[in-house]
């Protein structure tokens, strides 16, 4: 997870509930972390690859320098969030395909691919619904490498997921969009948990911490660029 | 090793009810039966004062209380194993959530809720599992209901940051339980005064 550790703002409990504290209080302190979640770069990211993935006739909604703020920022984190979804997607379905895992390994990636396909399903459906343009699914390719490598991907790949989602809740606009944005990351988190325990890694990986790390939206699309074929 | 009440509970189909309204009182004792708006002296006290984000930060902060003082006390049944590392590291996390939230209540301008004296129907390691289970499961469902209606977004990422956690320690104790660790393609939400209502039987008169 070092797209989320590179996105770690404070470091000790005290800083971080100082931080918080001050958050709350200055105002200036929020615009600048607001800026820092989902800022010009991220948008410029963003839409780089969407441009990559989409092919020349898609364009996505985010494609300016300045990111769009209000009902247009939230079409395009639903689009952003859409698009991890169909990575996630995929990348279940490849595996299940592969043939590589077995036992309650193959149970759960059949069970967390069909939770992203709803999350597919739904996202899609709420930016159609807005009479907006999702974006097209991206081919993908992954390394797998037998069921204890594939496990330690889906997990790299599911804390991203969480965190990402941690990334754009202070971002979006729309309390609708809010609430089913938060009941998406809960689960991601929920498929972290599992799949760190199955990777003998720590189910809450922050150090001790009880404060999960968020990822802003261009490291995200840094991390993911590799399982997007070109 | 379940215990009985939540066993009994969960069999009952209740008409009319919303299935996370049910999950939460079905997770519960049989005290929580009585009805989603028999909330105690303490929720009305935590309910009496600021308003606003201080209001829904203090909810947070009653139910990180419980949660706390739950790993507590089950460590001190003799916790074993896996169950028992998860047990101290999910005390270290919710103190960290109690922290923060005492911070942000009072950066809300708000004062926090003292906190009460709690009491669990737990007796060994099966039954500490499948109520640590419940309580987390239901954690996640109060912060993900209570959550957007935070104006401040500094509060936002907080409760978000705090709901990621509970919702993992939510997955690690299913497993744990032999339960499937995401049992749904979304989490669902509920009300502040319904998670109250849940979280009453374990607060001492």
């Amino acid at each position: 997870m070092s797209a989320a550790d590179r996105d770690e703002p404070t470091g000790d409990d005290a800083v971080r509930a100082g931080a918080m504290h001050r958050l709350l209080r200055d105002d200036s302190s929020r615009k600048r972390f607001l800026k820092m979640t989902g800022g010009t770069a991220a948008a410029g990211a963003f839409a780089v690859l969407l441009a990559a993935c989409a092919g020349e006739e898609e364009e996505a909604t985010v494609g300016k320098d300045v990111p769009p703020t209000g009902r247009a920022g939230d079409f395009a984190i639903l689009n952003f969030a859409l698009m991890l979804e169909y990575l996630e997607s995929d990348f279940y379905e490849k595996v299940v395909e592969s043939g590589m895992l077995s036992g309650p390994a193959l149970d759960m990636a059949k069970a967390f691919g069909e939770h992203e396909r709803e999350h597919v399903v739904t996202l899609k459906t709420a930016i159609e619904a807005g009479g907006e343009k999702p974006v097209a699914r991206p081919r993908t390719t992954f390394p797998l490498d037998g069921q204890r490598e594939i496990l330690r991907l889906a997990a790299q790949v599911e804390n991203l997921g969480a965190a990402a989602y941690l990334g754009q809740a202070t971002a979006i606009q729309s309390e609708d969009v809010l609430v089913t944005a938060l009941s998406i990351h809960t689960v991601e988190a929920r498929h972290a948990a599992a799949l760190n325990i199955a990777t003998d890694q720590e189910p809450v990986p922050f150090g001790g911490a009880g404060l999960a790390r968020p990822a802003m939206m261009a490291a995200v699309l840094e991390t993911v660029k590799p399982f997007i074929a070109s | 090793m379940t215990p009985q009440p939540v066993r009994r509970l969960g069999a009952i189909e209740v008409h009319g009810m919303t299935r996370s309204a049910f999950l939460v009182r079905s997770a519960l004792t049989a005290g929580a039966l009585y009805g989603g708006h028999a909330v105690g002296p303490f929720a009305r006290r935590a309910f009496a004062q600021g308003g606003g984000d201080a209001e829904i930060l203090n909810f947070g902060l009653m139910l990180q209380y419980l949660e706390a003082d739950f790993y507590r006390q089950g460590l001190e049944l003799g916790l074993t194993g896996q169950v028992r590392t998860l047990a101290t590291d999910f005390r270290e996390q919710e103190q960290d959530h109690v922290t923060t939230l005492t911070e942000a209540v009072t950066g809300a301008g708000g004062r926090p809720v003292p906190k009460p004296r709690f009491e669990f129907p737990i007796e060994d390691q099966g039954s500490f599992v499948t109520l640590g289970m419940t309580l987390e499961d239901t954690g996640v469902m109060a912060f993900n209901g209570a959550g957007p209606k935070l104006k401040s977004e500094a509060a936002l990422l907080g409760a978000g940051r705090i709901v990621q956690v509970e919702a993992r320690q939510a997955a690690a104790l299913r497993l744990a339980a032999m339960e499937k660790p995401a049992p749904d393609a979304f989490d669902e939400t509920i009300e502040m005064k319904d998670a109250l209502a849940a979280a009453k039987p374990f607060i001492e008169k």
